[in-house]
């Protein structure tokens, strides 16, 4: 018998002659002091003080395991707006890779909800998709070069959270709060004002520049340079305090592409949109990558 | 001496307020200079952990047994430059295990004192090549296929430490060299082209040890040199 395990006196309990021994009884047990009545109440440091403000965490596989992207997943681009449906991240074997919580995690008022997640991506382009609706600068040329038309490079992919608040069926999958699904029309195109953006990550997918320029014109020998972009992490975060408790029973990154950016008219905001035209010659390929949950107790 | 209550109560006697004031009293001496050692539990139930007060380190900005934010290190405000190099790593061609080196400086050594939860943060700005040397079938990946990678890792850097969903990588900047001024890199470093900031969280639960344990970045390289130009490392050790 532990010492300090003793119940406390309540409303209602007999007041003892044996009862009032044992409590001072209980000091008078040879090996009976331990770490349960004096290690954890007295001697050992708060700050090791036990899951308190860490209670839950957890870390998933996303895409597949293919350190040299022997055979990477691939997916194409959306040839028409708005889409249906996002890619969903995969093994390669199509089967999903998502994050599942048993019997649902429960994140209160009083934690901060953490994720993180990272993915290997790369783009594969054909023909020059650059020139398919993105937009343009012209630099001006001297010296016989002519004009050049040179892409903002702003063709990307987007790489968002969603969750499953409803049930373990994991068929609900909705964005988290403050992430939209790029399916609002702005203009002729849909997306999301950078604003519903809080749980993306843009995936660049080429650089376009000109070569051998003179001084900042282009001239006899300048030529216009593509590069699409190689194998390279991506990586994004969001944090998420709930004004009711949230049972969260599932997390999934999901991906679509091309998009570019819309800058703001009077009135709007700046958006990412849907590209539908250069669709037929992009396609993005991704490996492995993290899915990190955290929950933290802040009060 | 072992606490020996100076009163026993019996059922169907006045309790009196003096007697139960003694006990408490006896009690009172006891706990302060009254534990022998055949009080306690006969065997080991403190550690040296339980009773050392957290330890800071300024040199690496390290926090020892506290949880929360432990410390972070990061390239600094003078040049703290590293490298990734195949010279190094060997360039593992065809071998997914690779092998791989600590990327200098970027390692913790935490000395954890109770099985804990840890995120390591950790961010890397690299510019990699430009490595045109010829490509040998079988022993190293064509120009435009190199790579460099970081990857965190806890402990040691074979799959029990690392882990092959980890890593991100920098391409090599694959065009080589200009052969006319102005000499260097025939193409920019860009985003897509031989340049890249890379970030990850690494998540893992760590089962307290009488050693330290090394948590940080470790490198393999297809490139024979890439420049680690800015780093960060960042650790939150929270106890279970």
């Amino acid at each position: 018998m532990s010492r300090i395990n003793r119940a406390r006196i309540v409303d209602g309990d007999d007041t003892s002659a044996a009862s009032l021994n044992d409590r001072f009884d209980d000091f008078s047990q040879a090996n009976a002091v331990d770490q349960f009545n004096l290690r954890d109440a007295a001697v050992d440091l708060p700050q090791l003080g036990t899951g308190f403000q860490a209670p839950f965490m957890q870390s998933d596989n996303l895409g597949k395991s293919d350190l040299l992207h022997a055979a990477p997943v691939s997916f194409s681009a959306q040839g028409s707006t708005p889409y249906s449906t996002p890619h969903v991240l995969q093994d390669g074997s199509a089967n999903v890779t998502i994050a599942t919580y048993t019997g649902g995690l429960t994140v209160t008022p009083s934690d901060v909800f953490r994720i993180y997640w990272s993915l290997s991506v790369r783009a594969d382009i054909q023909n020059t998709p650059y020139r398919q609706g993105m937009q343009f600068n012209t630099i001006a040329g001297t010296g016989g070069g002519g004009n050049f038309d040179v892409s903002t490079s702003a063709g990307c992919f987007v790489a968002w959270l969603q969750w499953d608040i409803t049930d373990a069926g994991l068929t609900h999958w909705t964005e988290v709060p403050g992430q939209g699904d790029f399916k609002t029309a702005i203009g002729s195109y849909h997306g999301n004002a950078l604003l519903n953006c809080q749980a993306t990550t843009v995936i660049p997918l080429w650089s376009v520049y000109m070569r051998n320029v003179n001084n900042g014109d282009s001239s006899s020998g300048t030529t216009e340079e593509a590069t699409a972009a190689g194998w390279r992490g991506v990586s994004g975060a969001w944090h998420y305090v709930p004004g009711s408790n949230v049972t969260v029973y599932g997390l999934r990154i999901v991906a679509l592409g091309v998009m570019h950016p819309r800058r703001a008219s009077a009135g709007t905001s700046n958006a990412l949109v849907l590209d539908v035209a250069p669709a037929s010659n992009v396609d993005l390929e991704y490996t492995g990558g993290r899915l990190v949950t955290f929950v933290n107790r802040v009060k | 001496m072992a606490y020996v209550k100076p009163n026993t109560f019996s059922d169907g006697t006045t309790l009196l307020a003096a007697e139960v004031q003694g006990n408490v009293d006896a009690l009172r001496i006891y706990l302060h200079e009254g534990i022998v050692q055949a009080d306690l539990l006969n065997s080991q139930w403190v550690d040296t952990r339980h009773v050392q007060p957290p330890r800071f380190d300024p040199l690496t900005g390290l926090q020892h047994g506290v949880t929360g934010q432990q410390g972070g290190q990061w390239s600094g405000a003078f040049v703290n430059l590293q490298f990734s190099t195949s010279y190094v790593t060997g360039n593992g061609f065809g071998s997914s295990a690779g092998d791989w080196r600590r990327l200098p400086n970027t390692t913790f050594d935490i000395d954890v004192r109770r099985n804990a939860k840890i995120l390591m943060h950790w961010s890397v700005e690299m510019e990699g090549g430009p490595d045109d040397v010829p490509a040998v079938s079988g022993r190293t990946p064509a120009i435009a296929d190199r790579y460099s990678y970081v990857c965190p890792y806890v402990g040691t850097m074979d799959l029990a430490g690392r882990n092959n969903f980890d890593p991100q990588e920098i391409k090599n900047n694959a065009n080589g060299f200009r052969s006319s001024p102005p000499y260097g890199p025939d193409r920019p470093y860009s985003a897509c082209n031989g340049y890249g900031r890379r970030t990850g969280v690494k998540a893992r639960t760590l089962t307290a040890g009488a050693d330290v344990t090394p948590i940080g970045l470790c490198t393999w390289s297809q490139i024979d040199r890439s420049a680690v130009i800015n780093w960060s490392i960042a650790l939150e050790v929270w106890y279970l």
